[in-house]
């Protein structure tokens, strides 16, 4: 057995939530949704209703993986300095960087190389493996360049900045699943009863 | 001092073995795994892999629980204190011998 495999196995033990990659897809459909629907009034409600169903169709996805692959109980020990960071930096740092662009309207897009970091670390500390997030945060760190490139800052190139997202999640989800169905091997059986 | 290679024989077997080394490598990654991830995770079939953790439990070195998820029978298994140390200390040996081995000089 070698050590790479081996790191694999404790990687996606311990991060097992977060290869589950179909289960970031709906949310990257309803972000594409957000970026596509004119403003208006009737955005809003469009937009809650494609999360709405974005969660309801994660769950499914959620149980789906549950009965193909089983169920792991993570250490709460060990991620809860990634969940303090995650809360109280990361994500408040995130979401000032569009309202500084959607306000402020700077000549660069400041949320590219912000959210660019924000994957790096969100894939440095899920384990790793998955080279797609390198490329993802280079795609959405070029987008930093979209007011240069003729796109209007403000509103449009938020708009156009959440479908770069959108489509992260889409692309990021689909391969996080590809590579942990390379790495699990489903189990076509009902139940996991075994025979201890 | 021994060569490397002679101290892989005082390995514990029953921790080396490939299937029990990947089950308790990703029981060392979380509190507890059901049996269906640890069989889609190792590719052994359900008597395999019950016969690997029957050994482990014999050994004190996995706890078996098991339950009802609804109507569905599961089985949660996890290490004990025991079984932590254990593949802690099998891990560093396994280090050990690989900086043995690549700054191992044979005599001439």
């Amino acid at each position: 057995m070698d050590q790479h495999r081996l790191q694999t196995i404790e990687s996606v033990t311990a991060n097992f939530f977060f290869w589950q990659g179909l289960r970031w897809v709906p949310l990257g459909l309803a972000m594409l949704v957000w970026a596509v629907v004119p403003l208006g009034k009737a955005r809003v409600d469009v937009v809650m209703l494609a999360m709405g169903a974005a969660m309801l169709v994660s769950i499914r996805i959620g149980r789906y993986y549950s009965r193909t692959y089983g169920r792991v109980r993570t250490i709460a020990e060990r991620t809860g300095r990634r969940e303090r960071w995650k809360w109280f930096f990361v994500y408040p740092v995130m979401l000032l960087s569009m309202v500084a662009d959607m306000l402020w309207k700077p000549p660069l897009l400041t949320s590219g190389p912000v959210w660019a970091v924000a994957i790096l670390l969100y894939w440095n500390s899920t384990g790793r493996g998955r080279l797609h997030y390198l490329v993802i945060a280079g795609i959405v760190a070029a987008t930093v360049a979209l007011p240069l490139a003729g796109v209007p800052p403000g509103k449009t190139a938020i708009n156009l900045f959440f479908a770069v997202i959108g489509a992260a999640y889409v692309a990021g989800g689909l391969l996080d699943h590809f590579e942990l169905t390379r790495i699990l091997r489903p189990v076509l059986e009902d139940d996991d009863a075994g025979t201890v | 001092m021994p060569a490397p290679f002679e101290e892989i024989a005082d390995l514990d077997r029953l921790i080396h073995e490939p299937a029990r080394l990947s089950i308790l490598t990703a029981l060392s990654a979380c509190r507890s795994a059901d049996f269906l991830f640890l069989q889609s995770l190792t590719g052994l079939t359900k008597g395999n892999l019950s016969a690997h953790l029957a050994k482990l439990e014999q050994a004190e070195l996995v706890a078996i629980e098991k339950g009802y998820s609804g109507k569905v029978p599961t089985t949660q298994v996890s290490l004990t204190r025991t079984g932590r140390a254990a593949i802690e200390r099998h891990w560093k040996r396994l280090e050990k011998l690989r900086s043995a081995a690549l700054e191992w000089q044979p005599e001439s």
